[in-house]
């Protein structure tokens, strides 16, 4: 096993909403009474159904409430053992699958104020990501000039699965706005069940679904990459959040080969897709779709050919390893320090930013 | 250097093409817009009988969206592949 | 004049290649609109000619995502006589199976009565199709084999038409395209999946089609690129169906053939498959054994389009990751993206290796060998 060391920056934790009643005290008067008068009760997406086994590590699995739902046992199971100088935090509520574009923005609102409230104030090692939804993308942006204020703030948060390819030049405000507040667009897995969750239609089952956000991830990685958000953007950054990465050369060699022949129909794409993922692009680093064999890995490493594309995560409080081996087997000391310190500070340059205990405006 | 004669002015006119065999080697003669260009015909990426392709321009971009294309008909577009090779 | 002008190249001269190769991918087209009259009901005949095809996507003619090429075709391979590419035996054998040395050809049509929201025009132009591939190319040239294409989302009736066909010469496989109204594993598919076992027959799943779903879990992209790279991730999902639905444990002797989607996604997402299997195996009690298993011993792939990268020896340990006996050379001739057998391999590769990738492979899948 490979050992973590002390100051990494863990890039995927996942703090819970306990029942959407914790968000009544930051929804105004209207929409409190929405949620009470209308009888909602939660907000879990099938993504990450509560008692799943992939939801939670068993020895993670609080005796009541939702896993990831109390800060204590997050510093004592993923701040204080992997021993991290930072972690971020990627809420995932499933406030993207409601249709309302106002609701949706009520309850980001809301779901951002809880997260700056509940956590980033009580344990100052954690930076936080804007969660908005892309009903509207002025809202959003609004959004994320008001969060930006808040240096503890240090992403927006999407999701893979969403209404549109997100290289989709609607939503190019969204980008334009985190480049010019430094902020780094984290994209994650999960889906707002607006289209089928496959590539091919609704797939049966929980296990078919996670198993396809690996694709999902793929198809937008194209989409961004084609359709230019990073000659528009040169300086955004991008990080594939709980995406997996073994699939990621053999993407590269695909989307490069069918580029050569098609650029007549992108031409702005002004950089080969392996260099723009290179200067562009990072993938959280749980959960690994390993090979059994550890040599095997190592020798992907040397496909994707480059040491700057990983970033450590344990992706707490989901279950992808045991014990404490969140690192794979055979890392050199040189790598293990690029993938838990020196990867994460470059994609996330507010990280650097010194911050004093504040609430949110 | 040897000549070889291939045509008279009035078989080529600009925008044509004719394809020859010098040596075993396959030849295409272009008239691009009154210059006449003589091209391997193999695209040096599989081999492809290149100049079948589509004269066609060269699309750039500056910002996504907006597509300056310029050099109409220079650009030899591979049949296969759709490689761009230009005078 | 001193030299002899054309306004066409001469074809390549016939050197035929020194060695045999497998062609498991190959488009044969119609020369007319109507061509396959003689074997549809005349009620289809004026049928087509007012109301048409009616598929899962929007334009009458033509695919949402144009095309890269006419035809989505090379510009060399229209027939001298006329028609569009791949309609012309005479010029497929000139052009290609006599110079590449093709000792077996493996016809997959498209532009069939797959993917139309009609069923019953489906199951009759898929069977005029089926007529069509032994009157127009396997009865004349033994070197190619059909395809037996059915009405893919009407499972009973194309399971009617395999059991017609099964035990034919004319035919190597049964025909599926990638992208269908529902996921490939799902019940509704079963009946095909029982014909094609019983037949002796392995299934063949060729990207494209049309089942009304958007082509990626995020909606529809803008751009062709977009759909050719994508045809990846739809062939991982129509196989993660293929696994998670049980199909290759309900039907113990089924084989697959991936068609024209590449083959570097496939460790990958055998890895993912088998991890998220391991935590979550409690809802598919019916998947036994870890899905890698499965995809290992039931699972080809066709080459083309060929992964290109950088370095080639990469590519040399993506296939033995996968396994040098389950890859079937494939050109996708008249494709555009036509991969050319003197071109795709590196060197470094064992002669048995390159025997089972160029032909070995698909003789002994396809119980010709």
């Amino acid at each position: 096993m490979t050992a973590p060391i002390a100051g990494g920056v863990d890039c995927d934790v996942h703090p819970a909403v306990p029942h959407l009643t914790s968000l009544l005290p930051y929804l105004n008067d209207y929409w409190r009474d929405q949620v009470t008068t209308r009888g909602m009760t939660d907000l879990i997406s099938q993504s990450y159904p509560t008692h799943s086994p992939i939801t939670s590590r068993p020895d993670w699995r609080p005796a009541q409430g939702k896993p990831g739902s109390n800060p204590d046992d997050m510093r004592a199971q993923a701040l204080d053992r992997f021993q991290v100088s930072h972690a971020i935090c990627n809420p995932l509520y499933g406030v993207q699958m409601v249709f309302s574009e106002d609701m949706a923005d009520a309850f980001c609102r809301a779901l951002n104020d809880w997260l700056a409230k509940e956590w980033l104030d009580r344990e100052p090692r954690l930076r936080g990501s804007i969660v908005v939804s892309l009903q509207s993308v002025e809202k959003a942006v609004a959004e994320i000039e008001r969060c930006a204020q808040d240096p503890r703030f240090v992403q927006v948060l999407l999701l893979v699965m969403g209404d549109m390819p997100l290289g989709r030049r609607a939503y190019w405000p969204i980008y334009a706005a985190a480049e010019r507040l430094g902020l780094t667009i984290g994209i994650h897995a999960g889906s707002a069940y607006h289209n089928p969750p496959t590539s091919v239609g609704w797939g049966s089952y929980h296990i078919e679904d996670y198993v396809a956000q690996a694709q999902a991830f793929q198809t937008q990685l194209t989409s961004l990459i084609v359709e230019g958000v990073f000659a528009r953007h040169p300086g955004l950054k991008m990080v594939m959040l709980e995406s997996g990465f073994t699939w990621l050369p053999s993407f590269l060699w695909r989307l490069h080969k069918f580029w050569r022949g098609l650029r007549m129909e992108t031409p702005w794409v002004d950089r080969a897709p392996l260099e723009i993922v290179r200067s562009n692009i990072r993938f959280s680093l749980q959960p690994i779709d390993a090979p059994p064999d550890p040599v095997t890995l190592n020798r992907l490493f040397d496909h994707m050919q480059s040491d700057e594309l990983l970033l450590f995560s344990t992706d707490y409080p989901h279950w992808q390893f045991e014990g404490d081996a969140v690192l794979p087997d055979g890392l050199s000391d040189d790598l293990v320090k690029k993938i838990m310190i020196d990867n994460p500070h470059a994609t996330y340059p507010r990280l650097k930013v010194p911050v004093a205990k504040e609430t949110m405006p | 250097m040897t000549r070889h004669v291939v045509a008279s002015v009035a078989e080529l006119p600009p925008g044509s093409r004719k394809f020859l065999t010098i040596d075993g080697r396959p030849i295409a003669v272009f008239n691009i817009k009154g210059e006449y260009l003589g091209v391997l015909n193999r695209c040096p990426h599989q081999g492809a009988s290149l100049c079948e392709g589509p004269l066609i321009g060269l699309a750039q971009s500056h910002n996504p969206g907006e597509i300056e294309y310029a050099r109409q008909g220079e650009i030899i577009r591979c049949p296969w592949h759709g490689w761009g090779r230009s005078r | 004049m001193n030299i002899q002008v054309r306004e066409r190249p001469e074809q390549a001269s016939p050197v035929v290649a020194k060695t045999a190769i497998a062609d498991c991918d190959i488009h044969p087209a119609r020369a007319t609109p109507t061509e396959l009259y003689p074997w549809l009901a005349r009620r289809w005949h004026s049928h087509l000619e007012t109301i048409g095809l009616h598929a899962y996507q929007g334009m009458m003619g033509g695919p949402p995502y144009p095309k890269a090429q006419p035809n989505a075709s090379r510009r060399d391979a229209y027939p001298p006589e006329g028609g569009p590419q791949g309609s012309s035996l005479s010029f497929m054998q000139t052009q290609h199976l006599d110079p590449n040395n093709v000792a077996l050809g493996v016809l997959n049509p498209l532009g069939t009565g797959q993917g139309l929201r009609n069923h019953e025009l489906a199951t009759a132009l898929c069977s005029a199709i089926n007529d069509w591939q032994i009157a127009k190319w396997t009865s004349l040239d033994p070197r190619l084999k059909a395809s037996i294409v059915v009405a893919n989302e009407d499972g009973p009736t194309a399971a009617a038409e395999i059991r017609r066909r099964a035990g034919d010469k004319n035919f190597v496989q049964v025909l599926l395209l990638s992208r269908n109204a529902e996921p490939l594993g799902q019940r509704r598919y079963w009946p095909i999946y029982e014909a094609a076992e019983e037949a002796g027959l392995p299934v063949g799943i060729h990207a494209f089609g049309y089942g009304g779903n958007p082509i990626t879990a995020s909606g529809w992209p803008s751009y062709y690129i977009e759909e050719m790279v994508g045809h990846s991730q739809c062939q991982q999902s129509a196989l993660a169906s293929l696994v998670l639905e049980g199909v290759f444990e309900r039907f113990p002797n089924l084989k697959m053939i991936m068609i024209e989607a590449g083959f570097g996604w496939a460790p990958s997402l055998a890895w993912r498959l088998d991890k998220v299997w391991q935590r979550l195996k409690s809802e598919v009690p019916h998947v036994k054994r870890p899905p890698s298993e499965y995809i290992s011993e039931r699972v080809w792939w066709t080459t083309q389009p060929m992964e290109d990268p950088e370095k080639r020896e990469h590519l040399l340990e993506l296939i033995d990751w996968i396994g040098w006996d389950r890859l079937l050379f494939a050109t996708d001739y008249p494709h555009w993206d036509y991969d050319d057998p003197s071109r795709v391999l590196p060197a470094g590769v064992s002669d048995a290796n390159r025997e089972g990738f160029y032909l070995g492979n698909a003789l002994k899948l396809y119980g010709l060998a």
